[in-house]
């Protein structure tokens, strides 16, 4: 149950302040987060002027992803502009002890996510998938791909035909750590070892959320094709690109 | 020839590492050993086609562009918690 625990860790360490700190989650980074605010360097004026033009020029260049990240995390347009503003705040406080040369990007998307977990998601309640770490889940997709009826490849070219927001609509019922997984995978192109660095799980974990997230998509945007009938069920339900139920 | 039929095993292992493959994860090695499975066994070819499929359709589909005016907010965020104080 990686979600839970998860979440339970992060949790147990909020503290009253807003808590930036779920240290398990966030290993090297999680106690940098937690001291920067008080511990800037004021008096370096000259540093601190070629800190705020680095962090312009490069952190807010990934202002986009990281919008839509925070969109697919809190599904909402609103709460995913608050939710850059408080993560960007957090970076900006903890700039200068981010090491040039290292992963800019995963390094926000990380601050991204720990101010998602922290203040956020406990307050956005969503049915939880359960993550099943224990459980292999390419046994899960074995099953699925060579138990199911139909052909794959019909599937598949099914799927390329619905409309665009069948995808954002599917990928928004999956519960947060998948999305998010399946997210930084896809759109964001991350490996499986910064996307553990980002949420903080072990590889294995990443792999797991992928797979259930991604055959969880598939079933949910199968079932859409179904509906609107791109995938055909019975030799006579010939017709029917055009009817566009929901 | 049985020598081309693939095995059980060979799917087995082939769907193990679909996402690992897809998400250019593995070793050159087991990419090869993959390659060669799929050009052998349609119906995990078709699991591969499938999942690349899904794949493709969030990276092209779930990207969103921020609003104009957040650059703006967060720029104001960053500068009344930021350096001025």
């Amino acid at each position: 149950m990686g979600i839970l625990a998860s979440t339970a860790v992060t949790e147990e360490r909020q503290t009253a302040t807003g808590g930036s700190s779920p240290a398990l989650l966030w290993a090297a980074m999680a106690t940098d987060l937690n001291d920067t605010t008080s511990e800037r360097h004021p008096d370096d004026h000259g540093d601190r002027a070629e800190l705020d033009a680095r962090f312009e020029a490069e952190a807010l260049g990934f202002l986009d992803q990281l919008y839509g990240a925070a969109l697919r995390m809190t599904r909402n347009p609103a709460d995913a502009e608050d939710l850059v503003q408080e993560a960007y705040s957090k970076a900006y406080a903890a700039f200068h002890q981010f090491k040039p040369g290292t992963n800019l990007k995963a390094w926000l998307y990380r601050i991204l996510t720990n101010t998602y977990i922290n203040s956020y998601r406990r307050k956005q309640r969503e049915p939880k998938l359960s993550d099943g770490e224990d459980v292999q889940d390419w046994q899960l997709a074995r099953a699925a791909s060579h138990t199911s009826s139909g052909l794959p490849s019909a599937e598949a070219l099914a799927l390329d035909r619905l409309p665009d927001g069948a995808v954002v609509d599917a990928l928004q019922q999956l519960g947060s750590d998948f999305r998010l997984a399946v997210y930084l995978a896809d759109v964001e192109g991350f490996s499986y070892k910064e996307i553990a660095e980002i949420m903080g799980t072990p590889i294995g974990t990443v792999m797991s959320r992928l797979n259930r997230g991604r055959s969880r998509l598939r079933d949910l945007l199968a079932d859409h094709a179904r509906e609107i009938g791109l995938v055909r069920d019975h030799a006579d339900n010939a017709s029917s690109v055009k009817e566009s139920a929901r | 020839m049985t020598g081309s039929t693939p095995s059980h095993g060979d799917c087995q292992q082939a769907l193990e590492q679909l996402h690992a493959f897809l998400d250019h994860e593995l070793a050159d090695a087991d990419t090869d050993e993959i390659r060669e499975h799929l050009s052998l066994c349609e119906q995990c070819l078709d699991a591969y086609d499938l999942t690349q499929t899904i794949k493709d359709l969030v990276r092209t589909k779930c990207g969103s562009a921020a609003p104009a005016e957040l650059r703006v907010k967060v720029l104001s965020v960053i500068r009344t918690t930021g350096g001025a104080g």
